[in-house]
């Protein structure tokens, strides 16, 4: 019956009128006699309606050679509970990427991974590039398992899930890929802060052999980006090794002149140990427009002219201020030279010299510098006092400490809680980037802290009118970790719900539950 | 009442889902208030629309703009009641809540009395029916010319065929009253001449067209049941409360998958039964217009146990049924799954030759359900397959588009799986058991 089915179909194929003469067997032919066909066509029908019934009903399954699937791979990152699937599930009722991002950082600091399931879900929803690599970080590895049989079976899954497993994977790869194609230096920055940020997790002997390679193929975007990450390991770094200095020396040499620049500060970070006659070289230059005969009371001179010995010092006339050239000159050099210098040059330790510029006649135009070189030097008492001091431009601040957290890593987090908590700034938290980056970067509080800030804050809400978005309630919720049950039964808890609304509120409510 | 869970379940997606949850709070109605019959309330809003839900059918009716029924503010009010029942605010039921339900009971009543025979001109209606009779024989000579056509030129050169002569015999088929049969050309315009597997797919598409039309050609021959199975296959549509009085099984029944697809504001929902005691298998096949803002019926999950009685449109072949429930948020977890193994077919073969006995005798029926237990995931050449312990191995069907999705249901165990086989050597998944856990797998609109 094969070989009647196999010769009817041709003819049904090329068609009756190519090849009127086919034969059938004897027995058909009487069985579609009875038939009583009108013309050769329905005859034809009539024969392949047997043909392909008989030839299909005849078909059985038989044993076949078949590939066994690969093994799964063990998990390396623990399950979630019962109870948190149902909080995930619970969570999509706030389709924000705020939200998927508190819970992929929480994951992550938690190490649970994320099942597939619930990240195909996920990935229904945020399939952009950035929130794929976030989802990437906490994929499990029978997702990868699933992807690595065969790309074609992943037709319907988003390219960027994709792209993004394969960094988190293997960020040896990865670099191969960078250094072919420089896509890192496409990347936009969250997308750049989500791989560095993974990066940082690493030792720094591990790393900067990394960034150093990596530094050769970036463009100047690519190399400011990287260039937080080598910052923060070096700046406690009491020597430089012989590629670090190469490195240091490329930097110096950069066309970049912000790169440059940055690179003279690390280099006067490091000067009086590693280079005492050029430390003498800029607390000299420094003093030229700091009179410190008064050290209690320092007068500022800013250099008019732009020198060529400032010029070496990698000073640059910018407008981008909107201020004199001379105190932006000034700014520059107080940025470069660091508040431990500043203490020397007018006998008292950083915190003083720091407060005593700031009422210096320049104290408004010199805020920013100020605040710059305490971050950049790392002076955290400086930086502490800073916050605590200046109650003006506080949105501002928020938003330069948040900046600078991210870019400098976990080291400046416990002065920004101790102002936060002890100094009641609370409205810094009010700058979502900032408490982000410190969701980002582990930070914990204990239940206490994080109890006295979140009342702080609903107390601060109560008497202001400001209002937060939910994605920010989630992501502070995350951060925060207060319980739920604390939370609800809190005073203020039902003027809060009024302030961010019951829909917010109940976003809080179950992140707080999914973290407990 | 009903409880949240059930409310959810009558979501017609996701999103309305999400956004009905975000609803269900009381400070976004007013009014609300519930009998043992409707639910009705006003959202309110940047307008505010009064909702009604009838929970016989269940029926909705809002005043918003949105097709797509229910609406958030139906289920958000469902979902608020549920929650909070204590969140009534009115007591009595408004005017627009009574004019309603009068006119969805009168609307039952005279359908009850077409079906139960009340035929006001009974000439009139004789007329139609030799009429249709007549347009639907036209329609199946025109068709015949068609397929012979079809052989005489060869499918290779139908496949150039212009695209007005494919539109004009469809055309022809619904204008002689016969939609089966538009839809299975539309079907076979849509396969022939495309895909590795053309040849055969478009074959089996023509072949049994014939069948079909020649055995209704030959009625007068045949018993009554099969008619009936054929003239539905041809177009002729039953009410469903017709089907009341016809062949029905009730009892106990698993959810085994529930289905939606959407396509050209029409929504598709596919729901696939199995009877507990029986294990008789029973297909809910539902239809409605989103601009109509017409309902599908809700509150099935798969995975559950559910009470009702199937009202099957074809005593020849009891597959597709009308499925009424005593209620519709009604349903029995399943606590041991150990219950529904005797009812699995033990391996791929056993369970193909069971279906080919079944085809031999159902030979107009396309589609088949296949319960398999211990079999696992496997490649053949890259491709993926389902096999048992014998290595007999059933293909996926080659448009079944989410192969990820079963893989991370089945990953390397041994597992129960239920789909459904167009000719027993290919398989569409519909659902996993594992683990003691039954996981629906999701089909988008090209799997079906």
């Amino acid at each position: 019956m094969d070989d009647l089915y196999a010769k009817l179909s041709k003819i049904a194929v090329i068609g009756l009128q190519n090849q009127p003469d086919y034969e059938l067997s004897p027995e058909l032919h009487t069985l579609l006699a009875e038939a009583q066909c009108d013309n050769e066509a329905q005859r034809l029908l009539h024969a392949l309606t047997l043909a392909v019934m008989q030839q299909e009903l005849a078909q059985l399954p038989r044993p076949q050679r078949c590939d066994e699937l690969p093994e799964i791979p063990a998990e390396w990152l623990q399950s979630i509970t019962q109870h948190q699937r149902h909080q995930l599930q619970a969570l999509f009722q706030f389709p924000s990427r705020n939200v998927m991002l508190a819970v992929a950082l929480w994951l992550q600091r938690e190490r649970r991974v994320l099942p597939e399931s619930l990240l195909l879900e996920y990935m229904e929803t945020y399939d952009d590039r950035i929130s794929c690599r976030y989802l990437a970080l906490v994929a499990s590895a029978r997702f990868r398992w699933l992807l690595a049989m065969n790309r074609s079976w992943a037709g319907s899954i988003s390219q960027s899930i994709i792209e993004a497993l394969k960094w988190v994977q293997n960020p040896a790869l990865w670099l191969d890929i960078e250094q072919n194609s420089e896509t890192f230096t496409r990347w936009d920055k969250a997308a750049q802060q989500a791989y560095l940020q993974k990066l940082y997790r690493y030792q720094g002997d591990e790393l900067l052999p990394f960034i150093y390679h990596l530094w050769q193929h970036c463009n100047a975007d690519g190399r400011k980006a990287l260039w937080p990450y080598v910052y923060s390991v070096w700046l406690n770094a009491v020597a430089l090794d012989e590629p670090a200095q190469q490195w240091l020396q490329s930097a110096l040499n950069d066309k970049s002149k912000p790169i440059k620049f940055a690179a003279i500060c690390l280099r006067a970070h490091h000067a009086k140990q590693t280079e005492p006659d050029w430390y003498t070289e800029i607390k000299q230059q420094l003093s030229q427009f700091i009179d410190a005969s008064k050290p209690k009371k320092p007068d500022l001179n800013p250099p008019e002219t732009l020198s060529l010995e400032l010029k070496q010092l990698g000073m640059i006339d910018d407008d981008t201020y909107g201020l004199s050239k001379a105190v932006v000159r000034l700014g520059q050099l107080l940025v470069l030279t660091g508040p431990a210098v500043w203490a020397e040059l007018l006998q008292c330790n950083s915190v003083e010299a720091l407060r005593r510029l700031a009422k210096s006649r320049f104290k408004e135009e010199l805020e920013p510098f100020l605040l710059e070189a305490c971050i950049r030097h790392h002076d955290l008492a400086a930086l502490a006092m800073w916050c605590q001091q200046y109650k003006r431009c506080k949105y501002v601040k928020a938003d330069i400490l948040s900046a600078w957290l991210i870019n400098t890593g976990s080291r400046l987090i416990p002065p920004v809680i101790d102002v936060l908590l002890a100094q009641k700034r609370i409205e810094l938290l009010f700058c979502d980037k900032l408490w982000r980056a410190m969701a980002q970067f582990g930070l914990v509080l204990s239940g206490v802290e994080a109890q006295q800030l979140f009342t702080a804050m609903a107390e601060y809400l109560h008497k202001r009118r400001v209002y937060l978005n939910t994605g920010s309630y989630v992501l502070l919720g995350v951060w925060l970790q207060v319980s739920h049950d604390w939370l609800t039964q809190q005073k203020f808890w039902p003027t809060l719900k009024d302030k961010i609304g019951a829909n917010e509120a109940d976003g809080l409510v179950h992140i707080l539950r999914l973290t407990k | 009442m009903f409880t949240p869970e059930q409310a959810a379940s009558l979501a017609p997606d996701a999103g309305t889902l999400n956004r009905a949850k975000k609803l269900a709070k009381p400070n976004k109605f007013r009014n609300t208030g519930y009998s043992e019959r409707a639910l009705w309330g006003v959202a309110l809003g940047s307008s505010n629309y009064t909702t009604l839900v009838d929970l016989q059918g269940p029926a909705y009716k809002c005043s918003c703009p949105v097709h797509k029924m229910p609406c958030k503010h139906a289920l958000g009010l469902m979902l608020l009641l549920a929650q909070d029942p204590s969140a009534v605010t009115d007591q009595n039921p408004p005017e627009a809540l009574i004019e309603w339900l009068n006119k969805r009971d009168g609307a039952a009543k005279s359908k009850q009395n077409r079906v139960a025979g009340e035929v006001k001109d009974t000439k009139a209606q004789t007329r139609r029916v030799a009429q249709r009779a007549k347009n639907v024989d036209q329609g199946i000579s025109e068709l015949k010319r068609f397929l012979e056509d079809t052989v005489r030129m060869g499918l290779a050169e139908s496949a150039k065929r212009t695209e007005d002569t494919w539109e004009q015999i469809q055309k022809r088929l619904i204008d002689a009253q016969a939609r089966g049969l538009a839809r299975q050309i539309t079907w076979l315009r849509s396969n022939i001449g495309r895909g590795a597997d053309w040849i055969h797919t478009s074959l089996r598409a023509v072949v049994h067209l014939h069948a079909l039309i020649t055995a209704y050609e030959q009625r007068d021959h045949l018993p009554p049941e099969l008619v009936d199975t054929l003239k539905e296959r041809i177009g002729w549509a039953k009410l469903k409360e017709e089907l009341q009085t016809g062949p029905s099984l009730d009892g106990t029944w698993l959810v085994l998958n529930h289905a939606l697809f959407y396509e050209s504001d029409l929504y598709t929902q596919t729901i696939w039964l199995m009877h507990r005691e029986s294990a008789q298998f029973c297909q809910q096949l539902n239809f409605a217009s989103s601009f109509n803002r017409e309902t599908l019926p809700g509150g099935y999950q798969a995975g559950v146990l559910i009470e009702g009685q199937a009202y099957y449109y074809s005593q020849w072949l009891p597959q597709r049924a009308h499925f009424v429930r005593p209620s519709a948020f009604d349903h029995t977890p399943v606590e041991d799954w150990q219950w529904l193994q005797p009812y699995c077919q033990p391996d791929i073969r056993t369970a193909i030759r069971h279906l080919q006995t079944q085809r031999i005798k159902q030979p107009f029926n396309i589609t088949w359900p296949l319960l398999l237990k211990d079999v696992r995931a496997v490649t053949i050449d890259e491709q993926l397959a389902l096999a048992d312990a014998h290595n007999h191995v059933l293909m996926l069907q080659s448009n079944y588009s989410r192969p990820w999705q079963l893989l991370s249901a089945m990953g390397k165990e041994t597992v129960t799986v239920f789909g459904t086989t167009t000719q027993g050597m290919d398989i569409l998944p519909w659902a996993v058991l594992g683990n003691d856990q039954w996981q629906a797998l999701n089909l988008s609109v090209q799997d079906e």
